[in-house]
């Protein structure tokens, strides 16, 4: 059987794990139609898919990956009436991505995991820290803030944008170099950029200036780039152990959990998250 | 005797050296024939256990990736083989902006393009990050501030630009040295050290900055003017320029002037009046002299954040005069043997 890897890339809280639980509820369900359909329930960490996607249907949000690289995930999957194939991709706690920035390091198993020729990079639509400039405070006429003890620089305080363009620059020079790859930018939680009204292109110009540029002329001209805007929540879910909220009731109440899911892509709209795997795999 | 933690003590052995058999055939290994001058005999033996041993090897080594601070000399030497590259020395006293001015420029580039250049990449994020850092609201400053540059040797900021009309990269590498490394005395006193300033003399743009703040002071902007004109009279007497280079005078915090009602106007033609000193006294030595005037990090909102920026970085990425091909004079040498100034028979003889 032929065999495809996915590496997962995004840093901390970007909606790997999510669209994981909403992957793993789409294709057992058969709910809507996809791209790409499950052969088999067997899967390697199918206890883990089995809990994401129970905690999913609940509308519950999902605990944060805190594990290092020791999960991955494998699905036998088939595109329409082609050969069956394994897909296996790791489920890496994005903590991961945020110290290879900071401290330029990262264990061997991440290493090679990260020379997959496929990457799925995941980027919050609602949580990007853009650079916060004090001299446009004043400008806004807003209060300045109380002087306080200034603090230093640290890494961790980048913005996202500066983080992301770092780790696609790593994956281009040794010892994480692998040749052309193709990348499909997964724009998540996509239902709280709507509002916005812009394709997922143009919001990641628009809230990426600095990653747009970077993908446009920084990398090798071999490489392959589309961007989805996913929402595999359809909206905010509740905290575990805390009181539900309007919103989750919402959700819930919607009679086809898979219906939750959308996909926007230059080519549409839909409720199909194999899209993006589809896409990296042709 | 302290034991280690970890460790354990044999007391009935009568050496610390575990090879030593002297316990069991008299013989010491150290070679003394009277044991008790040996300096190991009657010490415990020393036995490492099996899980000391395990806590004590090192942690299996994670991958090293590759750093993103300022380039060494080294560093950048081995990039200027690699790339298309323009080299930029920035040039200035303490606290007249080189920072703001490459931390400005990199800022301008996270909100896009700046002045027809796309960013293309760094290697160099961290060494950015840090110098931007004062200046955004996560340092929990009420006003924008630049660390010092510390003294030292001279570092490298990178970027990789693209620009509007052309799909190939080209990198520029900020030079970035303490401004009391060029001072004046430093240059002038000590003609060793100066020529130990390899950034100048491979520059395709020496960027002198001329600190706005200083000229509005009417005690200060004598002495900003001097020090601008004997800097570079001393580089050019050191042979630290090329006639190649282009030359930018940068007058920074222009926001600090345009603030000063009082002073503005006459800070302003003070700053002109020494771009045309500089034009009359060293345009020879220079491919071009150019003057700009910027506020890369303003403290007030007396100019745009960036101001002046994009024309610079214009004059920073233009085609480097290094690669102009010159036109060279032809000298004719007058044979010392009568032979050699016969006319060549090609030459001379076209009738025959």
């Amino acid at each position: 059987m032929t065999a495809h890897n996915i590496v997962v890339l995004g840093l901390p809280g970007s909606g790997k794990t999510t669209f994981l639980a909403a992957l793993w509820h789409l294709l057992t369900s058969n709910e809507v139609e996809t791209k790409l359909n499950l052969v088999t329930l067997k899967a390697g960490e199918s206890g883990h898919l089995n809990g994401i996607a129970a905690l999913w249907r609940k509308a519950k949000v999902q605990e944060r990956t805190q594990h290092a690289g020791d999960r991955t995930v494998t699905m036998s999957l088939r595109a329409g009436i082609a050969s069956e194939f394994q897909l296996s991709f790791p489920d890496l706690a994005g903590e991961l991505f945020q110290q290879m920035w900071e401290t330029r390091e990262c264990s061997p198993e991440v290493a090679a995991l990260l020379r997959s020729s496929n990457v799925l990079l995941f980027i919050h639509a609602d949580k990007i820290k853009a650079p916060g400039w004090i001299i446009d405070d004043e400008e806004d006429a807003q209060a300045p803030s109380e002087a306080g003890k200034p603090v230093p620089w640290s890494a961790r305080l980048a913005p996202t944008q500066v983080k992301l363009v770092d780790l696609l620059q790593l994956l281009q020079v040794p010892p994480l170099d692998a040749g052309a790859r193709c990348i499909a930018i997964v724009l998540s939680a996509w239902d709280k950029a709507t509002g916005a009204g812009m394709s997922p292109d143009q919001y990641l110009k628009a809230h990426l200036p600095l990653l747009s540029q970077y993908l446009a002329h920084g990398l090798d001209k071999d490489w392959k780039i589309k961007v989805f805007g996913v929402s595999a929540q359809g909206g905010a879910y509740d905290e575990i152990s805390k009181p539900s909220r309007d919103e989750a009731q919402r959700i819930l109440a919607m009679d086809v959990p898979s219906q939750r899911i959308s996909v926007i892509s230059a080519e549409g709209q839909s409720h199909d998250l194999t899209e993006p795997l589809q896409w990296l795999l042709v | 005797m302290p034991v280690m933690k970890g460790t354990d003590t044999v007391s009935v052995s009568r050496c610390a050296n575990p090879e030593c058999k002297v316990a069991s055939d008299g013989r010491c290994l150290e070679g003394f024939p009277d044991t008790s001058a040996c300096p190991q005999f009657g010490n415990a033996l020393v036995i490492v256990s099996g899980g000391a041993a395990q806590s004590l090897r090192p942690l299996a080594s994670g991958v090293r990736l590759p750093h993103a601070e300022a380039l060494s000399i080294g560093e950048a030497t081995l990039l200027l083989r690699r790339v298309p590259c323009n080299v930029i020395s920035l040039v200035g006293p303490f606290d007249s902006g080189k920072t703001s001015l490459i931390a400005g420029m990199f800022d301008m580039l996270q909100r896009g393009p700046v002045g027809g250049y796309a960013f293309a990449g760094s290697v160099t994020m961290h060494s950015f990050e840090r110098a931007c850092h004062d200046s955004r609201r996560d340092s929990q400053r009420t006003e924008a501030h630049m660390e010092r540059t510390e003294r030292g040797e001279v570092l490298f900021f990178h970027v990789d630009l693209v620009g509007e009309d052309s799909e190939a990269k080209r990198a520029v590498l900020f030079g970035n040295r303490a401004g009391e490394e060029y001072s004046m005395s430093m240059v002038q006193d000590e003609p060793d050290r100066a020529k130990a300033y390899p950034e100048l003399k491979r520059s395709d743009v020496l960027t002198l900055l001329v600190d706005g703040a200083k000229l509005l002071d009417s005690g200060e902007r004598h002495e900003v003017r001097a020090q601008v004109r004997l800097t570079l009279r001393a580089f050019i007497e050191e042979g630290l320029t090329r006639t190649w280079q282009r030359l930018a005078l940068v007058l920074t915090k222009l926001d600090a002037i345009r603030k000063s009602e009082t002073a503005r106007d006459s800070a302003l033609a003070y700053f002109d009046s020494l771009v045309l000193n500089v034009r009359t006294d060293y345009a020879a030595d220079f491919a071009d002299v150019h003057a700009f005037m910027v506020a890369a990090s303003p403290k007030t909102t007396n100019a745009d954040r960036g101001e002046g920026m994009a024309e610079l970085l214009r004059y920073w990425m233009a085609e480097p005069c290094r690669n102009a091909p010159g036109s060279i004079e032809l000298v004719e040498v007058l044979k010392d043997r009568a032979f050699g100034r016969l006319p060549l028979l090609v030459a001379a003889g076209a009738g025959s």
